[in-house]
């Protein structure tokens, strides 16, 4: 047995402690995920903390062979949908233009998760140009996209989260993946169009 | 395998979740199929915007996170426990209800039409009678009325032969 389910077991006995260590060992995960869906990081453990007490009152009901994971990022990602409607700051499309070096940064296939070689300002910028592309995609689309690049769930596991067949998820992938490209080929051309002027 | 069923194994090909076997299948359909580079060349592109937005380090939790939880789990808990069961009972008394509310409509329905066949059964001896009492009185009327044009009948010709034989005897007083 995995030591989530130990844990499940006990708290749906009413250990207290059993969901402390719950709460302590999946905490930085939901933070995460949270922080990529809502980009306010004063919003966060407020939005976790809901995350956490609905798990807490729904535990009872949870079946031991479920995926616990699966539950917990499907429960975190409709908290950050009700946090998102409520604030209704949704899809802004925003006219930014890319440069040749963020582009190229982009395109530059391979891992990119710890870019040791750029500066902080440069970082910054470069996150803040991938966050106002990323603006564009409905929420349902964002979060696909956020569980499968940052948080690495496979295909198989995203059918878990979201309920849904491998070829509903691929097909959501898709018009998700093809979306932001246009919005980033979209930018690049106006981008390109200013060099030449 | 078809470019369609390739294609769609792109995704699995980009999490290197595939079979050795399938993976040179897609490769060897990659050197030559444009349209499926294009698609691997999207995804590979969106996932680099997905990983750039992810430079910032999200917020840490504070070391009591757990124990706001449990705090915001008591602050809830009393409403919880207390709409709960409300909830649950208002839940399961909606198809009670309309459960209820079917059988009393079945009931007053069987009810409304044994009265009203009752109903009929009991009027219609009266309306037959009141039918003979009707044709009855018709014909007791009707003979009434024959006898009485019969009567008259006799009368006016009684009268009528009278006239008649009347002159007659005149001339002959006269004569």
């Amino acid at each position: 047995m995995t030591v989530d389910k130990e844990l499940i077991q006990r708290c749906q006995q009413g250990d207290q402690a059993a969901f402390e260590l719950l709460v302590k060992k999946h905490e930085r995960r939901v933070f995460g995920l949270v922080y990529q869906m809502v980009r306010q990081p004063s919003e966060v453990e407020d939005i976790a903390q809901e995350v956490f007490t609905k798990i807490y009152f729904s535990l009872p009901q949870f079946r031991i062979e479920a995926s616990f994971e699966a539950w917990l990022y499907r429960i975190t990602v409709n908290q950050c949908y009700d946090y998102l409607r409520k604030r209704k700051r949704e899809a802004q499309v925003t006219e930014s233009d890319l440069s040749d070096e963020e582009a190229a940064f982009f395109e530059r296939f391979g891992s990119i998760t710890q870019p040791r070689h750029l500066d902080i300002s440069k970082r910054l910028e470069i996150r803040q140009t991938a966050e106002r592309l990323l603006s564009v995609l409905p929420p349902k689309d964002r979060s696909l996209l956020i569980l499968k690049e940052i948080e690495d769930l496979s295909i198989e596991e995203l059918t878990h989260v979201f309920k849904s067949s491998a070829s509903a998820i691929k097909l959501r992938l898709f018009r998700a993946r093809n979306q932001l490209k246009a919005v980033y080929e979209k930018n690049r051309k106006r981008e390109k169009g200013k060099q030449r002027v | 395998m078809s470019h369609q069923n390739l294609k769609g194994w792109l995704e699995e090909y980009a999490e290197n979740s595939l079979s050795a076997e399938m993976t040179q299948d897609l490769e060897q359909h990659l050197a030559m199929c444009r349209d499926c580079q294009e698609q691997l060349r999207t995804i590979r592109l969106t996932a680099n915007i997905l990983r750039a937005s992810s430079l910032a380090e999200a917020p840490a939790p504070a070391a009591g996170f757990a124990l706001s939880v449990f705090l915001a789990i008591e602050q809830q808990r009393e409403n919880y426990f207390f709409w709960s069961p409300l909830r649950l009972v208002a839940l399961k008394a909606v198809p009670l209800m309309t459960v209820l509310a079917i059988a009393l409509g079945f009931l007053a329905y069987t009810q409304i039409t044994s009265e009203l066949n009752a109903q009929q059964l009991t009027e219609e001896p009266l309306l037959e009678t009141s039918l003979e009492l009707s044709s009855k009185w018709g014909q007791e009327a009707a003979a009434v009325f024959s006898e009485q044009i019969s009567q008259d009948k006799e009368q006016v010709v009684s009268t009528l032969l009278e006239a008649e034989t009347l002159p007659q005897e005149v001339g002959k007083e006269s004569k």
